[in-house]
């Protein structure tokens, strides 16, 4: 899944008629859109708006390691030989207000400017506002905050933040056209670089072990054996090595199951519990 | 704008975080003139990088970042009990550098560290002067390449010809430079010394193949040993850890032979011997990342707050090592790592 967090509608529709997403009935608060693909949410502006916004969405749904967060939306831009429209990868993201000042991991090839960006409460219109002395060229409302509430439901290197620059610290001259065009021009280049990294994360993290938890036979096993917690988490341990090994986790439980059926005590639980131990090892 | 390149994951050291206050040092500047294309991003401090929050160890390793910093406080450390001292009374470590640029699933920096990241500390000169205070008081036996493998980045950092040199000019201070590597290429011109001991780990092929990804095979490290021995070098080997798998006595026997075949005997300075061991807390964020290691899930057993073989397959992999390697070396010369510190157990 690939959560998008977006300030404007004007910066979600492009994408919305895009994918074809549908709203989400659920969320009550704000406009959430999504498929099987995607979520996407529109947190309105500023820094309260999409903390408050990202944490109520993402706090209903559970992220996967190989899911991705991105903010994308516009923003102003300090630097006038960026040319308008230009997708730009924050790698360092100040927060105006506290001073703080935020790296997102950058760990894949991509085909954007990289760039500082930093957040105000408020729009802003002169290079004088600017309070970081990092070289900043970006300027948005809303990456710092979203930057750590989204650090309570991602890794960092699943958190990505994209902006195309819409103006030079004139938001009076940003019109809804103007809005929907600096995110229809990008569309493609940024979701396929978003699917080709997906795909990275998900042969990076592939993972062929069972998820113990989910097997009955293991907690019918644990049951019978009268096994303590600790030793209820050794045998997980166990059936985790005894999977990577190759072995049938699911014949082996079934086995056991039927051997120890008579189990009667703690002490010969325990003793059943050392002999499947010696076998799995 | 950054080309979009076929492997996903940006080149390593694609990014160089460096602290402000070094940007324009000459340490600095040598170490960014080898990588002129890699985004230079001042921090004003490396645990603003290095200690962020919800960082992914194993998905960093794919695409490790370099952080030049200067590291202040205490610069030289007490060696740690589950270390080998071999005899040496005042055992310190150092580490210059933090992280490796190998990626074995076995290693404690998963557990220790919460960055794939390699931080490097470009304040040598404090580090000397450090050291020079202790000597003063006692001789030193130090070991420079625990967090890291520093003959491995010696074409980018030099570390190893510095120490070196150090060492020259301070004959009561012995360094141990453990690593993996095969670049012996820079220390070919090096001359024999005593008081600067190579350590080679070595483990047989089916262990380097399967857990200690990017490592150069145990016939290219066997080659580099053999290269330096050949200029007069004597070596340090550390078969530590010793993995179980289902093999092992056949795996580690043909390996003791292979071994042998390529150093001689009176080459090998010492011998430093132990099986897998490691800390409980690291092994629980170890296993937390690395879900499909077969060695990371193994069902060790705890023993005062380290995990550890149970303790007669211990003793079984240990009395194994100990006799196919006392066909080659006398015992006298080989150092068991045993769960008591600080006790001298050369030739048990």
């Amino acid at each position: 899944m690939i959560y998008i967090s977006t300030a404007f509608y004007q910066e979600a529709s492009p994408m919305i008629q895009a994918f074809s997403l549908n709203k989400l009935s659920q969320f009550s608060k704000y406009q959430v859109f999504g498929n099987e693909h995607f979520t996407l949410f529109i947190t309105n502006p500023g820094p309260i708006a999409s903390c408050i916004g990202s944490t109520y969405v993402l706090s209903g749904q559970r992220p996967e390691a190989t899911d991705l967060f991105v903010n994308l939306g516009i923003c102003g831009c300090t630097d006038t030989t960026i040319p308008i429209g230009t997708p730009c990868l924050c790698t360092q993201i100040n927060e105006s207000l506290t001073g703080r000042v935020f790296y997102p991991d950058v760990l894949f090839s991509h085909p954007f400017l990289e760039c500082c960006l930093e957040t105000h409460p408020g729009n802003i219109s002169d290079n004088s506002q600017i309070t970081s002395n990092a070289g900043t060229t970006l300027v948005d409302c809303e990456a710092a905050s979203l930057y750590q509430s989204a650090q309570l439901f991602f890794q960092i290197h699943q958190m990505l933040f994209i902006k195309i620059v819409s103006d030079y610290l004139e938001p009076q001259s940003v019109t809804d056209i103007h809005v929907r065009s600096c995110i229809e021009c990008n569309l493609t280049a940024v979701f396929q670089w978003l699917e080709n990294i997906q795909q990275s994360m998900q042969t990076a993290c592939a993972n062929s072990l069972l998820d113990v938890e989910s097997i009955p036979e293991f907690h019918l096993l644990a049951s019978q054996l009268k096994l303590s917690a600790t030793m209820k988490a050794q045998l997980k341990q166990l059936l985790n090595y005894s999977q990577l090994k190759g072995k049938d986790t699911g014949q082996l439980l079934s086995l056991c199951l039927e051997k120890t059926a008579q189990c009667n005590t703690k002490l010969e639980g325990k003793n059943y519990f050392e002999q499947f131990k010696q076998q799995l090892i | 704008m950054n080309n979009l390149s076929n492997n996903l994951f940006s080149s390593h050291f694609s990014h160089i975080y460096v602290e402000t206050a070094l940007r324009n040092s000459a340490s600095v500047l040598r170490i960014l003139d080898k990588f002129p294309t890699a985004n230079v991003i001042e921090i004003p401090h490396y645990k603003d990088i290095f200690c962020r929050s919800q960082q992914n160890f194993c998905m960093q390793k794919k695409s490790p970042k370099l952080i030049l910093a200067k590291k202040e406080g205490t610069l030289i450390y007490p060696g740690a009990p589950v270390c080998q001292d071999f005899g040496n009374k005042h055992f310190y470590y150092t580490s210059n550098v933090m992280n490796c640029i190998y990626d074995c699933e076995y290693c404690y920096l998963q557990g220790m560290y919460s960055s794939g990241n390699v931080t490097v500390f470009v304040n040598l000169e404090d580090f000397f002067l450090e050291i020079e205070l202790l000597l003063q008081k006692h001789p030193v036996y130090l070991c420079i390449s625990y967090d890291t493998d520093l003959l491995a980045l010696e074409g980018i950092l030099g570390y190893c010809e510095k120490w070196i040199a150090f060492a020259k000019k301070h004959k009561d201070l012995t360094i141990e430079i453990r690593t993996k590597s095969a670049n012996t290429g820079a220390l070919t011109a090096l001359e024999p010394s005593d008081n600067v001991i190579f350590a080679w780990t070595l483990s047989p092929d089916f262990v380097s193949s399967h857990f200690e990804h990017k490592t150069p095979s145990l016939n290219q490290r066997l080659k580099s040993i053999k290269v330096l021995t050949e200029k007069g070098h004597r070596v340090r080997l550390c078969f530590d850890p010793i993995i179980y798998h289902d093999t092992w006595k056949e795996s580690y026997s043909a390996f003791i032979t292979a071994v042998f075949s390529h150093v001689p005997t009176d080459a090998v300075r010492d011998i430093s011997l132990g099986v897998f061991r490691v800390s409980k807390d690291y092994l629980k964020r170890m296993r937390k990342q690395r879900k499909d290691s077969l060695v990371l899930a193994y069902p060790y057993e705890m023993k005062a707050g380290v995990y550890q073989y149970k303790e007669q397959l211990e003793r079984e992999m240990t009395a194994f090592m100990l006799k196919h390697l006392t066909n080659h070396v006398p015992e006298s010369i080989i150092f068991q790592w045993k769960e008591c510190p600080n006790e001298s157990n050369a030739g048990n």
